[in-house]
């Protein structure tokens, strides 16, 4: 292969670990947009420990996902949820033995994955409490950075492409508008409509969510994204 | 271009106004195979009085192709496509048309190209040309039916699998060893590594395979999204190719196909 890839991420790729899914998993997350080329599914079985008892994934995508994800649910497999979550994506690619540069997009992949399926099973469980106070436009933005726009691969934050972010709390939950330049490829609005949503939407402090794409930032003062 | 990768000539009748010095067009695609109407494409040069290259790479020697039957002003052809050596290459100039060299230095080649002559490269090449001229009519025949016979197992017996390009696979449309499938729901760069496995060379659109994040400019020309560009898979048979490798290569390719879509968390259940 033309790609200089370790024997041990040739090996996890061949014989890739925890590749499956999980009847009735504690937590499911989809990070990644098939567009894009890497998309990953992780599943937990969580027991009343807080601990993960078993951790499956799927994979669409190239060998570096596929290797990553496998050391990625090895390494937190057992551990304490609190734990799991400090996983960076340097203590997974020294386990590797690197990786090569164009290939860190689809590593960071798994580990983005674990994060936000640990954070999904905090918050759903009342672990982590997302009161209808603790959500305003800076913490909207935080989950907006894991939106990805399929045309770059790269997420909508970074690309500044999120022009306007208002968070309404009228009533008991805080309504959420957002508002995003027109991708390149116009084709993938409902993707990126449809993941803000699959992002925000388990959120229990979270209402209504609106999501419009713009030729203009409704700020002249701020024409360019956040 | 259309779905299947043919240009467009009304398109190119508009581009070709009073400012258009030059139309390149290549004439067997390298990635889908679609042979362009170079005839006509001449015939609309010539009428506009426009220079007409055409980069014959991958069809030079495997389709019949004449100079002086189509308007061509200028033709690239080279070595390593034709089993002749790697690094040689040769560009057709017709008598009248006058072009500058890319780099100066020396004045070898007409002052087109400096350098000493690569002899041993020219004369491989040349016997190359010979060898394969010969029986040109008969390998095309032999390899489009082996590639017919190919891509018609593996769409039979893969479900969710479609070829790139022309669909109609007749000599004149599609180069006779080309084969570009795709399929659903799993990502090329896993395919050719799990091919190479097996000591199947092939390639692929995807962009994990490259340095960019996009896919193959020329699959997603045709219209195909991001995510079937990424599924995609270029074989190239050769004369040399047996059915026996055929069959093998077409049970191997089914096993990653099914494996890979194992774990993809695309795949419908």
């Amino acid at each position: 292969m033309a790609l200089d890839y370790t024997d041990k991420v040739i090996e996890l790729f061949r014989n890739p670990k925890n590749v499956g899914e999980i009847e009735n998993p504690s937590v499911e997350v989809k990070e990644g947009s098939p567009a894009c080329g890497d998309i990953i599914q992780v599943q937990m079985k969580i027991d009343k420990d807080n601990k993960i008892q078993d951790i499956k994934f799927k994979s669409f995508g190239c060998a570096s996902n596929i290797a990553t994800a496998s050391m990625a649910t090895e390494m937190v497999k057992g551990k304490h949820i609190d734990e799991a979550e400090k996983i960076t994506w340097k203590d997974i690619t020294k386990e590797l033995g690197g990786l090569p540069s164009v290939k860190i997009h689809c590593s960071v992949l798994a580990i983005d994955a674990i994060q936000q399926a640990v954070d999904k099973y905090k918050i759903q469980k009342g672990l982590r409490k997302i009161t209808k106070d603790k959500i305003n436009k800076d913490f909207i933005i935080d989950k907006l950075r894991h939106v990805i726009d399929p045309s770059v691969g790269t997420d909508i934050i970074r690309l500044k492409e999120v022009l306007y972010v208002r968070v309404d709390k009228k009533g008991d939950k805080a309504d959420v508008l957002i508002e995003l330049t027109h991708p390149e490829e116009r084709e993938f609005e409902s993707n990126i409509k449809q993941e803000i949503e699959e992002k925000l939407e388990f959120i229990p402090g979270i209402g209504k969510i609106q999501v419009e794409f713009k030729d203009h930032a409704p700020n002249p003062k701020s024409p360019k994204g956040i | 271009m259309d779905k299947e990768g043919f240009i467009d000539f009304e398109q190119l009748e508009k581009e070709l106004d009073d400012q258009a010095l030059l139309v390149s067009v290549i004439h067997g695609n390298n990635e889908i195979g679609a042979i362009q109407d170079i005839k006509r494409i001449g015939k609309l040069c010539k009428k506009h009085n426009v220079v007409f290259h055409t980069d014959a790479t991958q069809s030079f020697c495997k389709i019949p192709l004449d100079v002086n039957d189509i308007h061509i002003d200028m033709l690239t052809m080279n070595g390593h496509k034709l089993h002749g050596p790697k690094g040689i290459g040769a560009l057709y100039i017709k008598s009248g048309i006058k072009i500058d060299p890319l780099y100066g230095g020396g004045a070898h080649e007409f002052r087109l190209r400096p350098g000493t002559h690569n002899v041993p490269g020219i004369v491989g090449f040349a016997k190359a040309v010979e060898i394969q001229q010969k029986d040109i009519q008969k390998n095309a025949k032999q390899v489009k039916e082996l590639r017919d016979y190919m891509v018609k197992r593996l769409c039979d017996e893969i479900e969710e699998c479609y070829l790139n390009g022309p669909q109609d696979l007749s000599l004149d449309k599609r180069l006779p060893n080309n084969i570009n499938l795709r399929f659903s729901y799993i990502e090329g760069e896993s395919l050719l590594f799990r091919l190479s496995d097996f000591g199947i060379m092939a390639s692929t659109g995807s962009a994990c395979s490259s340095a960019s994040l996009k896919p193959s400019h020329v699959l997603l020309a045709l219209g195909l999204p991001h995510e079937k560009a990424h599924g995609s898979l270029r074989l190239t048979l050769s004369k040399y190719t047996t059915k026996e490798e055929v069959d093998y290569a077409v049970e191997k390719i089914k096993k990653v196909v099914e494996e890979l879509r194992e774990i993809s968390p695309l795949t419908k259940r």
